[in-house]
């Protein structure tokens, strides 16, 4: 189980935080307030179904002006800013958790879970994947993750991190923006504010597991328009999502395949994503009944 | 339904059926099958093979053909008997 919360432990590194991303777990001691407060924006604690085959432990030590950062004993950086410290340790978070999976394909997605199956949300860098899977999250639906899905041998899972919807699309979000105020905040790479946000903010349970894809959405930019789903040939589908994979690490070929299998298995839609409100009936709907216009 | 009892036939001349849709990928081909809205995908491998799914060469002479393209000590006969027997289950040739 991963722990709820920053520890305190003894001295000199007096701040704690363990939890896991899929095979690995990983443990951040640091005597530094600074990057304690800022881990609160990327430390999740979802429950997750991976057997955890790796363990990586961080430590980050203020020394003089520098932050010292070491992985399982070694030091792998020293820098002065923080931000720069976080970046460089969120990478190494990033790479050690998909060299634990090396066989598995990631697919830029948001996620979410619907009668025992997940539905994916695919598209370009801010073709609204974020922003829909909070207002579905705010709906009611379970959703899992707002960014990457990972694949294997049929089952899909979300790549267990915190949601980072940008703060301006609150306004399009009602009913946030009175929690708007307590959440961390964290600046993307394209510098703009992002809030971080999982279904534990919601009060709701956040539990990843490896479930076989039952619909696959691909999000077309419909903004200021009405939203509408249309149905998409399997073929059209495959080729659009292949072009939001990565190949696995491991380097093997057959990974087509496994996309190709997970289309086949799944009832596909084209969504133009327009207003909010009609994105979420028009999801709902083509999750209970197929392809409906909203 | 593939009738697979063919690959039992040395004589078959397996052939390519025409309502698929082939593209290319870097590590082979993504074939689709319109009537069935199902898509696979073969590897190099299953790929030529496919293509050498034209009528005019036997079963029996596949492995050969197969083992001048990728210049092997010997004819895969085994691998390709499988691969046809799949392309066969899938609806890919006939």
């Amino acid at each position: 189980m991963p722990r709820s919360a920053a520890e305190r432990g003894p001295d000199p590194l007096n701040y704690v935080e363990t939890f896991q991303i899929l095979a690995c777990e990983f443990r951040i001691e640091t005597d530094s307030e600074a990057i304690a407060d800022r881990l609160r924006y990327v430390v999740q604690h979802a429950s997750q179904d991976h057997e955890i085959t790796d363990r990586v432990a961080y430590q980050i030590a203020s020394q003089r002006n520098d932050l010292l950062l070491r992985e399982d004993g070694a030091l792998i950086a020293t820098e002065h800013s923080t931000k720069t410290l976080l970046e460089t340790l969120f990478k190494r978070i990033q790479e050690r958790s998909f060299a634990a999976v090396p066989e598995y394909v990631r697919i830029h997605a948001a996620s979410g879970v619907y009668a025992g199956s997940l539905f994916l949300l695919v598209g370009n860098p801010h073709a609204g994947k974020t922003t829909l899977a909070i207002a579905l999250l705010a709906s009611g639906m379970q959703m899992v993750g707002d960014e990457l899905v990972v694949l294997r041998n049929g089952l899909a899972a979300a790549y267990p991190r915190k949601f980072y919807p940008r703060e301006i699309s609150f306004d399009l979000l009602p009913g946030l923006k009175d929690i708007a105020p307590s959440l961390p905040r964290v600046y993307g790479a394209d510098g703009g504010r992002r809030m971080a946000v999982d279904p534990l903010t919601f009060n709701r349970p956040w539990q990843i597991a490896r479930l076989a894809v039952g619909t696959i959405f691909y999000l077309d930019p419909n903004f200021g328009g009405r939203t509408s789903a249309s149905p998409s040939s399997k073929v059209d589908m495959a080729r659009l999502v292949m072009e939001q994979c990565a190949p696995p690490r491991s380097g093997r070929s057959d990974w087509i395949g496994d996309l190709c299998a997970m289309v086949n298995g799944a009832s596909v839609h084209r969504l133009a994503v327009g207003e909010l409100g009609s994105a979420v009936t028009v999801v709902r709907d083509c999750l209970r009944t197929g392809p409906t216009s909203g | 339904m593939s009738n697979t009892s063919q690959i039992e036939n040395p004589a078959w001349r397996p052939t390519r059926v025409s309502d698929i849709e082939i593209n290319e990928v870097a590590d082979g081909y993504i074939v689709y099958q319109q009537a069935a809205d199902r898509v696979h995908y073969l590897n190099h491998t299953a790929a030529i093979l496919l293509e050498l799914c034209n009528g005019k060469s036997a079963f029996s002479e596949l492995p050969q053909l197969l083992r001048e393209a990728f210049d092997l000590s010997s004819p895969p006969a085994a691998e390709v008997r499988e691969c046809l027997d799949q392309l066969l289950r899938e609806g890919l040739i006939r």
